[in-house]
C-alpha cells in the first residue's frame, strides 16, 4: 500500500509541469554573419515551447540560396520541476552571389497558431581570386590548358578539388554552353599535393573541350556538390568512418573562364580538306614486297595522332594498272589520356597483281591543320615497290583494252552508292487480283473444314466402340434368348420327346456358353448346381431328363403333354435362381 | 429415271449460266485494273487512284490493288493515304518486295521521328508478321486434317513411329493453331492509323478551341484509343495522348481482319 502511495505521488511530480504548458517562440540562428560563395552556412530554427509543429518552417529571404534540409529533432527537459520543450530544425544555405541578405523571419505554425521568428543579416563576400592565399578546407579550380583556340582544336579543361577534410557523395555540374563540347579524357586521380604552404589532397578531373564554332565564349564555372565533415569534430580510430559522423552538404564552384576560338583560316587550306585538327602522322608498310602473279600482298597504313581523331577520313586506293585491289574495313581505336584525345586508324588493302613485272604502290596523303604552328600541313606515305614474278599456276591476262584502262578501279570492291530514290512499280499481274480474305467469305465453311476432320475421328471412334461393346453383349443376349425360346418351343406343344430333349441341351448351350453335344441327366443337375441353383431345381430337371430319355429309349414317342407346362415352370424357376 | 435426267440438266445449265456470269464479271474487273495501271503510266494518278478505289469498293480487296493504290497515292503526293494503303497491302502479301520497299521508302519521307514499339507478342512471335492471315488458317488446317487422320488410323493401328509423328504433328498444330489466333487477335484489335493531313493539331480535348498539345505530319502512324462526335483520341508509342478530328487519321484495318472490313473503311475515309 505504501508502494502504491509513494508511486502516485511520484506521477503526479513527473506529469504535473507536463500540463503546464510554456510560451511558443522561434528562434533563427546563424552560424556565421560573414562568409563567401563557396561557403555553407548552417541556419537553425529553434521552436520553443513545444514538442512538435503542424508543419515545417516557411523561411522568408532565401531566394538567392541553395538550401538543403539538415534534419530535424525534438527536446523535452525537466530540471527541477521546471518543463520545457523544443523543435529544431537545420539547414545548410549556400548563396549564389556575393552581397548582404536578410533571413527570415521563419515562420512555424503550433496548434493552429502561427509564429514569427527573429531575421538574421548575412554578408556574403566576393569570392577569393585563384591566388587569394585563404581559400578554406575545400575549394575547386579549372584550369585552361589555352585561352585561344582553333574550331575543332582540343583545350585541355582540367578541374582540381583541394580538400583538407573528408567528403563524401560528390556529384559536378558542368557548365552548359551551344556550340562547346566536353569530354572526359580519363577517370579522376587522385594525389597530394601543397598549394600556398598548405598539403591538400586534390582530385583531378581531366577533360577535352572543343568548340565547334568561331567566337568568344564564357565559360560559367563548373560545380561539385558534396556532403562534408569538419576536421574539428573528428576522433581518430573506429568512429572517424564518415558513415558515423552527420555532414553538411557543400556546394562549390571553380572560377569562371575564357576562351577565344578562332575560325581556321582559309589560307592554304589544302583542297579536300577532311577537317582533321591536331598533331597527325601517317605510315605505310607492304608485306611482302616480292609476290608472285596471282598471290596478294598487304598494304597497311595507319594514321595516329592526337586532336579530333575521329575525323580521321578513310583514304582511296588510286586505280592501278593489272593490280585487283580489296579493301579491308577499316579499324579505328581513340586512346583518350591526360594529355587529350589520341588515336589511331588502320586501313588494309590486299593487293593481287594480274601481271609479272615491277610496280609502284603511289602514295597515299592527308591533310590537318597543326594549331601549334597555325598552318595546314599535308602528310603522304613512301611509296612502296612492289616485285611481282610468274607464279608456279596460270598466268592472269589482262586485256588492255580501251575500256579497261581503270582495271584496277573496276576491281576494286566499293559499296554501293544510291543515287536516287523512288518507288518500284506497279504489280500488273493479274493473278490473285480477286484474293480476298478466305476467312472473311465464308466463315461456317471455315468452321467445318477445321471441325470435319475431328467429327470423323468421333464417328470412327463412336463406331468401333459400339461395334465392341456389341460383340461383348452377344453371350448374354444369347443367354436371356435361350430361357425364351424354350419356353416358346414349350409353349408350341412340342410332345416329342427328342426334341424336348435337345430343346434343353440348346438351352443349356445358349445360357452358360457351352458346346454340348448331348446332355446327361446328371451333367445338367451338375451343371445348375455349379451356376449357383438349387438342389431342388436341379433334381426336378434332372427327373425330367430321365423321363424324357426313358421315353425315347422305349419307343414312346408321345405322352410328354404335361412336360409342355412343368418344363416352362422350371425354367423359370432356374431362371430366378440363377439371378 | 427422266426426272432424275432432267434435274441433271437444270443442275449443269445453273452451273454454266454461273461460271459464264463470274467469267464475265472477272472479264470486266480485269479491264479495270487495267485501265486503272493505264491511267497511271500515262501519269493520270487522280484517274487511277479513282479506278483501284472502285475495284475496293466491288470487293476487290487483294494486297496488289492495295499497293498499287498507294502508289498513285505516293505519285499523287499524297504521303498519308499512299502510306495507308501499303500498311493496309503488307496485311495481306506481308512479304512482298516492291511492297516493303515502297514502304520503307514512304515511311523515310514522313517529318515525325517515331520509334516504333515492339510488344512482346510481336517479339516472342516474330514470324508472325511474314504471314498473313489466310496462310495461317490454311497452314493451321492442314495440321489439323494430318492430325486427326493420324489419331484415326492410331484407332486401328499403334506404332512407335505412329506415336512420334503424332507428337509432332501434335507440336506443330499448337504453333500453328496459336499463330492463327494471335494473328487473328492482333489484327482484330489493331487500332493502328495514319495520319492523311499534312499537318495536324493534337489537342488536349474534343473541341477546336482546346489546347495544342503537339503537331503531327501527314503518314505517321498513330494509334486508335476511342472515337466520338468525329474525334478520335490516338496515341504514339511514347505515350503521348491527345484528341484529332477523325477524319485527318485513316484506320489501317479497323479492328477487322478481313478485306471487305477494310474496302468498307477505305469507303469512310474517301466519303
Amino acid at each position: 500500500m505504501k508502494k502504491i502511495i509513494l508511486l502516485l505521488v511520484f506521477s503526479i511530480f513527473i506529469l504535473v509541469p507536463c500540463q503546464t504548458r510554456a510560451e511558443v517562440s522561434v528562434t533563427l540562428s546563424l552560424d556565421r554573419q560573414e562568409a563567401t560563395p563557396s561557403d555553407s552556412i548552417r541556419m537553425a530554427i529553434k521552436v520553443s515551447g513545444s514538442r512538435s509543429c503542424d508543419s515545417s518552417p516557411v523561411i522568408k529571404g532565401l531566394d538567392s540560396f541553395q538550401v538543403s534540409p539538415g534534419g530535424s529533432s525534438s527536446r523535452v527537459e525537466i530540471v527541477n520541476g521546471k518543463f520545457s520543450s523544443s523543435v529544431d530544425y537545420t539547414y545548410y544555405i549556400q548563396p549564389s552571389g556575393a552581397g548582404t541578405f536578410q533571413l527570415g523571419p521563419a515562420e512555424v505554425k503550433v496548434n493552429g497558431k502561427i509564429f514569427q521568428s527573429n531575421t538574421a543579416t548575412l554578408s556574403i563576400l566576393k569570392i577569393a581570386s585563384p591566388e587569394s592565399p585563404d581559400r578554406g578546407p575545400i575549394f575547386l579550380t579549372a584550369i585552361l590548358s589555352s585561352k585561344k583556340a582553333y574550331v575543332e582544336e582540343q583545350v585541355l579543361y582540367t578541374l582540381k578539388l583541394y580538400l583538407k577534410i573528408s567528403v563524401s557523395d560528390i556529384s559536378l555540374q558542368l557548365p552548359e554552353l551551344d556550340h562547346l563540347a566536353f569530354k572526359q579524357l580519363e577517370k579522376p586521380r587522385e594525389y597530394q599535393g601543397v598549394y600556398d604552404g598548405s598539403t591538400y589532397r586534390i582530385i583531378e578531373v581531366p577533360y577535352g573541350l572543343m568548340a565547334l564554332k568561331a567566337g568568344n565564349y564564357g565559360i560559367k564555372p563548373s560545380r561539385m556538390s558534396m556532403t562534408a565533415y569538419d576536421s574539428r569534430r573528428s576522433r581518430r580510430g573506429f568512429f572517424d568512418d564518415p558513415f558515423f559522423r552527420a555532414g553538411r552538404p557543400v556546394t562549390i564552384a571553380s572560377q569562371a573562364l575564357e576562351l577565344k576560338v578562332a575560325p581556321l583560316p582559309g589560307k592554304g587550306k589544302p583542297k579536300g580538306f577532311s577537317g582533321l585538327v591536331g598533331s597527325f602522322k601517317i605510315e605505310a608498310t607492304l608485306t611482302p614486297s616480292k609476290i608472285k602473279v596471282g598471290e596478294s600482298a598487304t598494304l597497311t597504313v595507319r594514321v595516329s595522332g592526337r586532336g579530333n581523331v575521329n575525323r580521321i577520313p578513310d583514304l582511296k586506293m588510286p586505280g592501278l594498272d593489272h593490280i585487283k585491289v580489296y579493301a579491308d574495313e577499316p579499324v579505328f581505336e581513340a586512346r583518350p589520356d591526360f594529355k587529350g584525345l589520341a588515336g589511331f586508324k588502320t586501313m588494309k588493302w590486299a593487293i593481287v597483281p594480274e601481271q609479272q613485272g615491277d610496280y609502284e604502290i603511289p602514295p597515299l596523303s592527308l591533310s590537318f591543320f597543326d594549331p601549334d604552328t597555325g598552318e595546314y600541313h599535308i602528310i603522304q606515305t613512301l611509296k612502296q615497290p612492289l616485285i611481282v614474278i610468274p607464279g608456279k599456276g596460270k598466268l592472269i591476262m589482262v586485256e588492255a583494252g580501251p575500256g579497261k584502262q581503270n582495271g584496277a578501279n573496276k576491281s576494286t570492291k566499293q559499296g554501293v552508292k544510291e543515287l536516287g530514290h523512288d518507288i518500284l512499280p506497279l504489280h500488273t499481274s493479274v493473278r490473285n487480283l480477286e484474293a480476298r480474305s478466305s476467312i472473311a467469305s465464308g466463315g461456317l465453311f471455315l468452321w467445318l473444314i477445321l471441325l470435319l476432320p475431328f467429327v470423323l475421328y468421333l464417328s470412327t471412334f463412336l463406331g468401333l466402340r459400339l461395334k465392341r461393346r456389341s460383340v461383348r453383349a452377344m453371350p448374354v443376349h444369347k443367354a436371356k434368348r435361350a430361357a425364351k425360346d424354350l419356353i416358346r418351343q414349350c409353349r408350341q406343344g412340342r410332345e416329342d420327346a427328342n426334341s424336348l430333349s435337345l430343346c434343353i441341351r440348346d438351352y443349356f448351350n445358349d445360357r452358360f456358353g457351352l458346346t454340348l453335344a448331348s446332355l446327361t441327366p446328371e451333367d445338367a443337375a451338375d451343371i445348375l448346381a455349379s451356376k449357383g441353383v438349387g438342389s431342388g431345381a436341379g433334381q426336378k430337371l434332372r427327373a425330367i431328363l430321365i423321363e424324357l430319355e426313358n421315353t425315347v429309349y422305349t419307343g414312346q414317342t408321345r405322352g410328354t403333354g404335361r412336360m409342355n407346362d412343368e418344363i416352362p415352370r422350371l425354367i423359370k424357376e432356374i431362371e430366378r435362381e440363377i439371378r | 429415271m427422266r426426272k432424275g435426267i432432267l434435274l441433271a440438266i437444270a443442275i449443269l445449265l445453273t452451273v454454266l449460266f454461273v461460271t459464264s456470269n463470274h467469267g464475265a464479271r472477272a472479264d470486266e474487273w480485269e479491264e479495270g485494273f487495267f485501265k486503272a495501271n493505264q491511267a497511271y503510266k500515262m501519269g493520270d494518278f487522280q484517274e487511277a487512284i479513282e479506278e483501284y478505289l472502285r475495284l475496293i469498293r466491288s470487293g476487290h480487296g487483294g494486297g496488289q490493288i492495295f499497293y498499287n493504290l498507294g502508289n498513285a497515292y505516293f505519285r499523287a503526293g499524297q504521303l498519308g493515304r499512299a502510306i495507308l494503303e501499303y500498311e493496309r497491302a503488307q496485311l495481306l502479301m506481308p512479304r512482298d518486295p516492291d511492297l516493303n520497299f515502297n514502304l520503307s521508302h514512304a515511311r523515310d519521307q514522313t517529318l515525325d521521328a517515331i520509334e516504333e514499339s515492339r510488344g512482346f507478342i510481336e517479339t516472342a512471335f516474330f514470324w508472325l508478321k511474314s504471314f498473313n492471315l489466310n496462310e495461317l488458317f490454311w497452314s493451321f488446317a492442314l495440321l489439323n486434317l494430318l492430325l486427326w487422320a493420324i489419331l484415326i488410323i492410331r484407332l486401328f493401328h499403334k506404332s512407335e513411329w505412329l506415336y512420334y509423328i503424332l507428337l509432332l504433328i501434335l507440336s506443330s498444330w499448337f504453333v500453328a493453331g496459336l499463330s492463327f489466333g494471335l494473328k487473328y487477335y492482333w489484327i482484330s484489335s489493331d487500332d493502328r492509323a495514319v495520319i492523311l493531313q499534312k499537318e495536324v493539331n493534337i489537342l488536349a480535348g474534343p473541341e477546336e478551341d482546346d489546347t495544342v498539345l503537339f503537331k503531327l505530319h501527314e503518314g505517321t502512324v498513330v494509334y486508335q484509343e476511342r472515337s466520338e462526335d468525329g474525334w478520335s483520341l490516338v496515341r504514339l508509342p511514347d505515350k503521348k495522348r491527345g484528341w484529332v478530328k477523325s477524319k485527318a487519321i485513316g484506320l489501317i484495318s479497323g479492328g477487322c481482319p478481313v478485306t471487305s472490313t477494310l474496302s468498307d473503311n477505305l469507303q469512310q475515309v474517301e466519303t
